[in-house]
């Protein structure tokens, strides 16, 4: 019983982060068919301002002002990503460019935290208490990390459906070379992209970072839970991110239970390499293109 | 004299002409074996213990970084995991000699097999996915793998490593060369020479093919299922062998010296190097490995940060690596404007054509569609549509854009599944083969935009298949080999789209096929490589038999060369005929239903 009260009570609530990254991915890829391999790296920069700003006891103002704060930060800091992992596809015939410049990307933050900050874990204090929950008790910032997956998925489809730049945006997904031709600006749209990821994994990082575990080498894990989410769910389908982040979650604190935390890391593998055998479109599925 | 004997004269000349090395390659091999040569050979001949460690460890790098090269240059697959299986190799080394007490020569060899068997698990989601989905999960292999080391302790040792005692090291055998030094100088060398025969070599070819365009390979009978697992395995030989010599290297391992860290340098050694260079990976080891790590020492927390920016700084501003763009600023330097001038016409031996003409020339149908159906999303691209060809026959297949043209031929050559009808090919039902079987059963087919490969030269995009064995050959073997020393020195590169669309004709026709599908073949031609074109189509389809199916925009030539022609609309058939029986009132038909298409668009 117990055991099942932190199943789905950690589960979902780690799986909310994977679900957020996986979001953040697919804003991305979306637009530019990029997925950023520094995804991670902006998890752990938003809980090390979190350490680095937060004063010691923050009233809940404190806390959510910083937060918007960091969040914008972290976008700004994305952005200037996109800005140079888009650089030479203005012109290069590597379309592959970006495995390396974002892989670059996540390199040179690591190592930047290293350098200023050191290897140790990232330690931030969590603001909220615990609630017990079939005879546990756990944080309630678990359900307040799920809130704001939701929060998220409502807003981008808010935003993709109710704003012209979401609206663009969307059009680029559809067909790159038809919103070329209608005169959208695709660099612009791209780059804003990585700036609205950006904001979401800022957050994350910010408002998780008590639960998150967080470290200097920690971001790679981060961007890989998020990509199995994002692939389960259908590589770019916002609402099937959503979905499979809390479903990973849960396969992966269950996996504690039975198997051992040493495999957790390797459970995620293992589920990503069995569902791109068997079902590489994502269990909610997309239609397959023409190839000649 | 005889064509039998015509034919056995070029084949003897045609084998004393085989290169083992492509012509550019021949160069960096013989720089990179210098370099490498003499970094290992100096400071151990010298006594210098340090610099010697340096750059034997630089080269077991050199050697899974070239390994890797193949994979990512020659046939185009990413892996960010192949620290995992230079670690799998290294961790099954050790464990066998130091933990079990095999000789070392044997653990090596169960290190090797250890990657191949890790390298094969990692290659299975290749089969299925391509690009950024290879890596992440190449990512996740390098991150999982070292943590495996660490849940398995009891086994692997993990928190206190493992020594090995390697009988033999230390004691000079010449040079101040040690076993395990001359072993690590043996293969780096090899495996610099290894990358440069298979870029010369046909199986390099078809990888590269396979890469570029994977339909483009299929229609030539590659599968590039094959290639990748073939290209998998080369890379993980290659890496096991350097992971293997790790360990008599130090005598040490544990899971510390197989982070995630390494796969990312072999991965960025390749592409600040050059993919598919020969030498690339030498000034990649040295500029990310030696230099942070061994040159300057005193900046050592910089290490990882000096790394990322030089990978990024090559990323932007050297887009195809150190290398690589030294080899483009050789080409442009070097490069003479010669005129390539591909035309199929020279090649085509009428003597022999009219010699094999008599046996193959009764008509026959090749090719048989009937009922054929397919629908996009709701639409029927194909409603019905049945075709005829017979050998030795042109079957033009007009009509409007959008009318199933494409379609059709893509149902013909395997690339798409019809939902109901039959195809036969030479009265063998064919419905349910594979784009590559009926290739290899003579279907031969270019595409709308030639798929033809910009790195290669004319000759090598030419030679990618063997020649099928039992069928006429459409092209003379003499004159394609007159042709070679031309071609060879000619990248595709510096062609003419309409010279692109004849190569990739050239191409299909040295795998002489019984069926020929050509989709648009005279877009991007001249008017008087138009004509040619039609008159060696004719020579082909009556002299050599073979059926072809001409989809064209260019009414007049349709009209010109074909002996039959049908009209499509709808994904039906809506004229059929030869074109006198059609005359002008179908031809007509044809130009309504084009202005039709234009006013709707």
């Amino acid at each position: 019983m117990e055991e099942l009260g932190i199943t789905l009570v950690r589960g979902i609530g780690e799986g909310s982060v994977y679900a957020l990254v996986a979001m953040s991915m697919n804003v991305i890829f979306n637009a530019s068919g990029i997925l950023n391999l520094a995804q991670g790296e902006f998890v752990v920069l938003g809980g090390l301002f979190a350490l680095l700003f937060l004063p010691t006891a923050p009233g809940t103002a404190v806390w959510i002002g910083l937060g918007i704060a960091v969040t914008l930060a972290v976008g700004a800091m994305m952005a200037v990503e996109g800005y140079v992992v888009l650089l030479p596809l203005r012109s290069s015939v590597e379309q592959h460019s970006w495995l390396v410049t974002t892989l670059a990307a996540a390199v040179i933050i690591q190592s930047l935290i290293l350098i200023f900050q050191g290897p140790d874990p990232i330690v931030v204090d969590n603001p909220f208490g615990t609630f017990d929950f079939l005879g546990v008790s756990h944080p309630i910032l678990y359900p307040v990390l799920t809130g704001l997956a939701i929060l998220t998925f409502v807003g981008l489809r808010w935003f993709q459906t109710h704003t012209l730049l979401g609206l663009t945006m969307n059009a680029l997904r559809q067909d790159l070379e038809a919103a070329r031709a209608a005169g959208a600006s695709v660099r612009r749209l791209q780059l804003s992209s990585f700036a609205i990821a950006g904001l979401i994994v800022g957050a994350t990082g910010f408002f998780g970072a008590p639960l998150l575990g967080l470290s200097q080498s920690a971001g790679i894990s981060f961007a890989l839970n998020g990509f199995v989410a994002a692939v389960i769910g259908g590589l770019g389908n916002q609402l099937g991110a959503l979905i499979a982040g809390p479903a990973v979650g849960m396969l992966s604190v269950l996996s504690i239970f039975t198997v051992g935390g040493e495999f957790k890391q390797a459970v995620a593998f293992a589920l990503l390499i069995g569902v791109l055998l068997l079902r590489p479109e994502g269990v909610f599925g997309r239609p397959a293109a023409r190839r000649v | 004299m005889t064509v039998a004997g015509d034919a056995a004269v070029t084949s003897r000349h045609a084998s004393s002409r085989r290169r083992w090395l492509r012509r550019d390659t021949r160069l960096e091999l013989l720089i990179g074996t210098i370099v490498v040569g003499a970094t290992t050979i100096l400071p151990l001949a010298t006594g210098s213990i340090y610099w010697g460690q340096v750059f034997l460890l630089a080269n077991i790098y050199l050697i899974a970084a070239v390994s890797l090269n193949i994979l990512r240059g020659e046939a185009g697959q990413i892996s960010f995991g192949q620290g995992a299986i230079f670690g799998a190799s290294a961790y099954a080394t050790a464990m066998a000699a130091g933990l079990y007490g095999v000789h070392i020569g044997l653990a090596m060899a169960i290190g090797v097999l250890a990657a191949l068997v890790f390298g094969a698990l990692l290659s299975l989601p290749a089969l299925r996915v391509q690009g950024y989905y290879l890596a992440f999960v190449t990512v996740a292999a390098a991150v999982v793998f070292p943590e495996l080391l660490r849940a398995f302790d009891e086994h692997t040792q993990a928190i206190t490593g493992i020594s090995v005692f390697v009988p033999g090291v230390g004691s000079t055998l010449f040079l101040g060369m040690d076993w395990v030094a001359v072993a690590i100088l043996g293969f780096a060398i090899a495996a610099l020479a290894a990358h440069a025969l298979i870029r010369s070599s046909r199986l390099g070819r078809q990888m590269r093919v396979a890469a570029a365009s994977p339909e483009a390979a299929l229609s030539l009978g590659i599968s590039p299922g094959y290639m990748r697992v073939a290209a998998f395995g080369i890379s993980s030989l290659g890496t096991g062998v350097a992971g293997a010599l790790y360990v008599p290297l130090f005598g040490f391992v544990s899971p510390g010296a197989f982070p995630i860290a390494l796969s990312i340098l072999f991965y960025f050694a390749v592409v600040v190097g050059g993919e598919s260079t020969i030498v690339g990976p030498i000034a990649g080891v040295y500029l990310l490995h030696v230099l942070p790590n061994n040159v300057l020492t005193e900046f050592v927390e910089y290490r990882l940060l000096t790394y990322g920016l030089i990978a990024l700084a090559i990323m932007l501003f050297f887009p195809t690596g150190l290398i690589g763009t030294v080899r483009e600023w050789l080409n442009r330097l070097f490069e003479r404007p010669v005129d390539p001038m591909v035309s199929i016409a020279p090649l085509v031996d009428e003597r022999q054509l009219a010699a094999l003409s008599k046996e193959e020339s009764a008509e026959r149908p090749v090719l048989r569609v009937r009922d054929a159906t397919k629908s996009f999303g709701g639409v029927h691209a194909l409603d019905g549509m049945s075709l005829d060809v017979r050998s030795g026959e042109i079957h033009g297949l007009v009509g409007p854009n959008g009318s199933g043209k494409t379609t059709l031929l893509n149902a013909l050559s395997g690339f798409v599944r019809l939902e109901s009808g039959e195809v036969a090919i030479d009265g063998v039902r064919a419905t349910r083969w594979s784009a590559r079987r009926r290739a290899r059963d003579g279907l031969g087919r270019t595409f709308q935009t030639p798929r033809v490969f910009e790195d290669m030269s004319v000759w090598e995009n030419v030679y990618v298949t063997r020649v099928a064995t039992g069928r006429a050959a459409s092209l003379s073997p003499a004159a394609l080999h007159n042709a070679q020393a031309r071609w060879e020195s000619v990248r595709v590169a510096t062609l003419s789209f309409g010279q692109r669309r004849l190569l990739e004709i050239v191409r299909v026709l040295r795998s002489s096929p019984r069926i020929l599908l050509l989709d648009e073949p005279a877009a991007g031609l001249a008017p008087e490589e138009r004509s040619r074109l039609g008159n060696v189509l004719r020579l082909l389809s009556r002299r050599a038999g073979i059926g072809v199916v001409l989809v064209e925009h260019d009414l007049r030539l349709v009209w010109n060369v074909a002996d039959r022609i049908t009209v499509m609309d709808e994904g039906r058939v809506l004229y059929s005929g030869t074109p006198a029986e059609l005359g002008n009132e179908a031809l007509e038909a044809v130009l309504m239903l084009g202005r039709r298409d234009a006013e709707s668009d």
